[in-house]
């Protein structure tokens, strides 16, 4: 519990200057950006996603449940007009069992775009290239990870999103029709 | 029923017996020596009498000789006269002894001797009738040598016969009265011998049944008095005993009694401070109750107060809630600004101006969001301020409503303390004065027991006294039953 007593009465004030101060800084160069990630969490793990291969991101997606066995797939929602399934990223990172609903979805940019449910959201970093390294932890790291982005605060696996959604239309079929392994 | 007779009884009846043996040793005493007396007068009345007249019949046959004689040689008549009267004086004699004579041998004696006298009385008168005659004295004398010689020698002999034979009955007489004498002097020395040995013997028997009931009358006396020592012994002890205790008693009721004073005067002073506390109850029961409106006062400013937090709660609930949404609506813009940011990723180099508007608006609303995670903490601080504080409010509220019916309680208290102290002085004040009256009790006590001291005093005195009257009076059972069996007690 905080307590009352201990609450900064300069606090409206440093947040009204900073709020004032962000309007008032130049915007940084268009240029000089990098290439940008969402930061996420799902399950365990702290991962990463490149936003170009995201279509949308979504909070509160209303999930209906399938009949499956698959316990990755989550169901089917409505995002943006269509009916795309939902899977759950952690489980598909991790394989294990999906333990709570995911409060955030990412829709893929792909042909066939598949909503990834995953926990929470971090936030959207930027790095330079040349930061952006091979996994060295191959045969140990989720298949899906073929990258790690290293960040000020330590490295981060990117998840190629790019390569679930191709594995997942694999899985499923050109119908849709899930398949059963 | 002789056992039960007295000692005097005993002796008096020994005494009688004693009297009675010599009672009946007298008479048989006087009765013998009537029986010899009698027989001695017999011998000497009869015997001695018959003895004598014979003699004197031979004196008066003696002297007729004579005066014959003389008539023959004289033949004066005094000699004549003699004879007759000598003859007269033996018929006399023999008249006497013929009545006095008892045996036929003597009776036959005596008539042989009248009938020698007669005899010789006729030839004494034939002879001097012949002197008287004639002249001649030789004659005469001749034939007095003749005819009288003879049948005066038949007459001496007949009388002597007479006297022998009566001289013989004085000798028998005599030794019958000897004989009579000797055995009543035999009876009389059994019946005296019967008669003591009666007396000895009924002496024995008295001393004997005496001696053993007074030894054992004198033992039980001896055991009684020892007994009585013994217990005058005891009580003597057990009189000093108790004059001791009445010593020690005393001493104690002497401390009771300054105890008992004690306790009057510490009950008149609880009784005074018991007065005094119950002063102090009241101001406190009135105090009690002032604090206890004081409380109820409080309460409902707690309560008021409690009600106001509650508010505030729910204020900052609502806020919390506003706060939510507007956290949504932030969390909902920065979802917009990273889609914004996708599209402008996917649009190009065209969308690069409209990516960095983008992400101008993400960094909005990830500052709307911090800052609305800032307002909430300090919203939730709050509530957690205010919860506590309604808490804390609830607990003084049901502090204060403890308080209240404690205090209800502590007033009811103090109305039964207040009740109790009353009691208390008036039972205080009982007791001050029950004390007082033990006291004075106690004071009539230590007279009493004084007194008794001082009868106990007198009561070992006396038991000492006892006691040496039991010691005198064993002594004196000891020097009895030591006259009684001197070989017995030591």
């Amino acid at each position: 519990m905080r307590d009352a007593a201990a609450i900064d009465p300069d606090l409206p004030r440093a947040l009204r200057e900073a709020f004032d101060r962000s309007f008032a800084a130049p915007r940084a160069a268009p240029a000089a950006r990098g290439v940008d990630f969402l930061a996420i969490r799902a399950g365990r793990s702290a991962c990463a996603v490149r936003l170009k291969s995201l279509k949308s991101v979504v909070k509160g997606v209303a999930v209906s449940p399938l009949p499956t066995r698959r316990e990755a797939l989550l169901g089917v929602a409505s995002v943006g007009g269509g009916v795309v399934p939902v899977y759950a990223l952690a489980a598909l990172l991790d394989g294990g069992p999906v333990a709570h609903p995911p409060s955030f979805a990412l829709v893929t940019a792909g042909a066939c775009p598949v909503a990834l449910a995953f926990d929470s959201l971090d936030g959207i970093f930027s790095v330079a290239p040349r930061d952006i390294r091979p996994s060295a932890q191959k045969g140990r790291a989720p298949r899906y990870v073929l990258e790690v982005a290293e960040t000020e605060v330590g490295a981060r696996p990117v998840v190629d999103v790019a390569r679930v959604e191709q594995e997942l239309l694999l899985r499923r079929g050109p119908s849709g029709a899930e398949r059963q392994e | 029923m002789a056992r039960s007779w007295t000692f005097g009884r005993k002796v008096a009846c020994g005494f009688a017996v004693v009297v009675a043996l010599a009672v009946v040793t007298g008479v048989v005493a006087v009765v013998a020596l009537l029986g010899v007396v009698a027989q001695k007068d017999r011998v000497i009345a009869v015997n001695a009498a018959n003895l004598i007249d014979a003699e004197r019949l031979h004196g008066a046959v003696a002297n007729k000789v004579s005066g014959t004689r003389g008539f023959l040689l004289s033949g004066a008549s005094a000699f004549a006269e003699e004879v007759k009267s000598s003859r007269k004086e033996a018929l006399d004699l023999l008249a006497a002894l013929s009545g006095r004579v008892e045996s036929e041998r003597s009776r036959r004696l005596l008539s042989e001797v009248a009938r020698a006298e007669a005899a010789h009385q006729a030839v004494v008168e034939r002879v001097m009738s012949e002197r008287a005659a004639s002249a001649d004295s030789e004659a005469a004398l001749a034939r007095f040598v003749e005819e009288l010689t003879p049948s005066r020698e038949e007459m001496e002999r007949c009388l002597g016969e007479f006297v022998a034979h009566e001289e013989a009955l004085l000798v028998d007489g005599r030794r019958s009265s000897s004989e009579s004498a000797s055995t009543a002097i035999a009876l009389e020395l059994a019946v005296t011998a019967g008669a003591l040995l009666a007396a000895v013997l009924l002496a024995f028997v008295i001393t004997r049944g005496l001696g053993r009931q007074i030894g054992s009358a004198v033992q039980h006396v001896q055991n009684s008095s020892v007994e009585c020592q013994a217990a005058a012994n005891q009580q003597a002890a057990g009189a000093r005993a108790q004059a001791s205790s009445m010593t020690e008693i005393a001493t104690t009721i002497s401390e009771l009694l300054v105890t008992s004073r004690q306790i009057a005067d510490s009950s008149q002073r609880v009784a005074h401070i018991a007065g005094e506390t119950s002063g102090a109850a009241g101001e406190g029961e009135r105090m009690m109750r002032l604090a206890r409106e004081s409380m109820g006062s409080i309460k409902s400013q707690v309560d008021l107060t409690v009600s106001h937090m509650l508010e505030l709660g729910r204020t900052s609930q609502q806020i919390g809630s506003v706060l939510d949404l507007i956290t949504e609506m932030a969390d909902q813009t920065n979802i917009l600004a990273i889609n914004a940011t996708i599209e402008a990723a996917g649009a190009g180099d065209a969308g690069s101006r409209f990516a960095v508007v983008a992400d101008e608006i993400r960094k909005l609303a990830d500052r709307v969001a911090n800052s609305t995670k800032e307002v909430r903490a300090l919203i939730d601080g709050i509530r957690s301020s205010v919860n506590a504080t309604v808490m804390a409010t609830e607990g003084g509220s049901k502090a204060a409503d403890a308080g209240a019916r404690q205090f209800g309680e502590v007033t009811t208290s103090f109305n039964r303390i207040a009740q109790l102290v009353g009691t208390t002085t008036e039972a205080a004040r009982e007791i001050e004065l029950s004390t007082k009256q033990q006291a004075s009790a106690v004071e009539q006590v230590n007279v009493a027991i004084a007194n008794v001291a001082q009868a106990t005093k007198e009561t070992e005195a006396s038991s000492t006294q006892t006691l040496q009257t039991a010691s005198q009076l064993a002594g004196l059972s000891r020097e009895l039953a030591r006259l009684i069996h001197p070989d017995v007690v030591a």
